[in-house]
């Protein structure tokens, strides 16, 4: 409905503002393929208009004409023309009406919904009107923040949204903006975030609310976790002298692979860094070892002892020694397969 | 599952503006995914049979640092329990010479506590709690400080994310222990009888 036709100065007097309604009616009724939308909401607005003041609306009009025509209006403020006070739901009226503030108090507050959405367009349309933006996110913040005045605000608002080197915190509603609550309010979330993982991570942690009952959840949790450790360590020290070694990778495979489901390959692919030579070399072992051990009764074994064979010929013997020392471990005299196997053998 | 919704901790350039206490805030990694995937369990359970292996003979201790040795070279050295854990086991046998020579190694009490940790763990844990509670948190926060290893004196963010990490690796430490004991006791049911009872 922004049309070229109208004088660029309109003289403080009503009948101007017909000679500028009737062109605008009939330039939107031409420009109805905008949407009917778009035409009923420029007639409303401008029926809007009549109800105000007339200086005011001149006022209002007089730098409306100046930016470029071809300022599209959203049809979404049509609706809301509908109510009493109907100019507002013209965004670009909004801007100006903020920018004059003349209405700035009562129009971010009634159309709430409506103007966030159309500002950023139509400000955005306005090329160069970057006052009318800061107002704009400051009649937007308004809403969302309190306790900043109008004047602050796009400082503040700027000095939040612009400023790359610092923490971007957004100032919520009935907080205090000052850096040390900020800050403050940075670690608490940081804390808290912590905290959300734990509780996810520890069952029966989620119905509780409190952190020092959660803290208490996650403690016992921890020393039920080290009690199991120490008793499954009991029980395999009670199993360990009696069962030869050799034969445990495959078991461990098995499970492993039951459990997780992955495939032997993957996992030596994985762990190619820290591969001891003992464990493939055990392989051999182990092909050697279970027709003694095993009487061939178990079908998964020799399943994966091929996939280990396999694995095994095609592996390059590159291993890091960097576990040795910590497992008590010789394995310098490596190369050959006559240690790991004669080691193997002693210790059986 | 990484929820970090508010703005404030995930940008990098917040770490120029944080305050006094706060390291750098990266958002805090999901451990029980990086400590539940069938790879890490293969890891960890190859090198818990290298290291029960190792063990000479069936020693409880033995085993449970044989196990707690290769859970934390399974972490990689990433986490501060993991270092904490090698290099009390690294260093035992030192510390044992040591204090046989004359008990010069104390590692229980560090008397000179670094004031800025303390204050940060004081700080942090005013922060989290209201009014009076701020002491039980606080006294918790310390008492999980001396489960986890190596992380008596941290401050509470750092010390949740290893807590977090730890309970993780603990968890996937007891399920494979647990496995594995499971496998043992099974074959060394099918192996111990003789060739007439068939196993499992």
């Amino acid at each position: 409905m922004r049309h070229a036709s109208p004088p660029q100065e309109l003289p403080a007097a009503g009948g101007e503002i017909q000679a500028a309604l009737a062109p605008a009616t009939s330039s939107s009724a031409r420009a109805g393929a905008r949407g009917g939308g778009g035409g009923g909401g420029g007639g409303g607005s401008f029926t809007a208009l009549l109800g105000l003041p007339t200086s005011q609306a001149i006022e209002l009009l007089l730098p409306r004409t100046a930016p470029p025509p071809a300022l599209a209006l959203a049809p979404a403020p049509a609706p809301a023309a509908a109510p009493a006070p109907a100019f507002p739901s013209d965004p670009h009226l909004v801007d100006r009406a903020a920018r004059f503030s003349t209405f700035a108090p009562p129009s971010p507050s009634s159309p709430s919904p409506a103007p966030p959405p159309p500002p950023p367009p139509a400000a955005a349309a306005n090329a160069g009107k970057r006052k009318a933006d800061t107002v704009d996110r400051a009649s937007k913040g308004k809403a969302a923040k309190k306790g900043k005045t109008a004047e602050e605000k796009p400082a503040g608002g700027d000095g939040d949204d612009e400023k790359p080197a610092y923490v971007h915190v957004r100032a919520r509603r009935g907080q205090a903006t000052d850096s040390h609550s900020l800050a403050e309010r940075a670690r608490r979330e940081k804390i808290n975030a912590r905290m959300e993982l734990l509780k996810e991570l520890v069952p029966g942690c989620s119905k509780v609310s409190g952190t020092a009952l959660v803290l208490d959840e996650i403690i016992n949790h921890v020393q039920s976790l080290q009690r199991q450790v120490e008793y499954l360590s009991m029980r395999l020290a009670a199993v360990n002298p009696r069962v030869d070694f050799g034969g445990l990778d495959s078991f461990l495979t098995t499970e492993c692979g039951r459990i997780a489901g992955f495939n032997c390959k993957n996992g030596i692919d994985l762990e190619q860094v820290t591969w001891p030579e003992m464990g493939v070399h055990g392989a051999r072992q182990l092909m050697q070892l279970q027709q003694q051990f095993w009487h061939g009764d178990l079908a998964h074994p020799h399943q994966v002892a091929s996939q280990w064979e396999k694995r095994g010929d095609g592996h390059p013997p590159v291993f890091s020694n960097s576990n040795p020392s910590l497992f008590g471990y010789d394995l310098t005299s490596s190369g050959t397969q006559q240690t790991p196997a004669t080691k193997l053998k002693t210790e059986l | 599952m990484i929820s970090s919704p508010s703005p404030s901790p995930s940008p990098s350039p917040s770490s120029s503006r944080t305050p006094k206490g706060g390291s750098a805030t990266p958002p805090p990694r999901n451990q029980a995914s990086k400590w539940r995937s069938g790879a890490v369990r293969g890891v960890y359970g190859r090198r818990l049979l290298d290291a029960l292996r190792a063990t000479g003979g069936g020693q409880p201790r033995a085993v449970k640092a044989a196990a707690d040795s290769a859970l934390a070279l399974t972490a990689r050295g990433q986490t501060r329990w993991s270092r904490a854990i090698l290099l009390a086991g690294a260093a035992c046998s030192r510390r044992r010479v040591l204090v046989k020579a004359g008990g010069k190694v104390r590692r229980r009490r560090r008397p000179p506590l670094p004031v800025q940790a303390r204050d940060n763990a004081a700080a942090a844990a005013l922060l989290k709690g209201k009014g009076k509670e701020k002491d039980k948190v606080q006294e918790r926060l310390r008492v999980l400080g001396r489960l986890v290893p190596g992380c008596r004196k941290l401050p509470a963010p750092a010390l949740l994310e290893e807590a977090a990490d730890y309970v993780a690796a603990l968890q996937m430490q007891v399920s494979a222990m647990r496995a594995l004991t499971d496998a043992l006791a099974a074959a060394q049911l099918s192996s111990s009888p003789a060739d007439a009872e068939a196993g499992r």
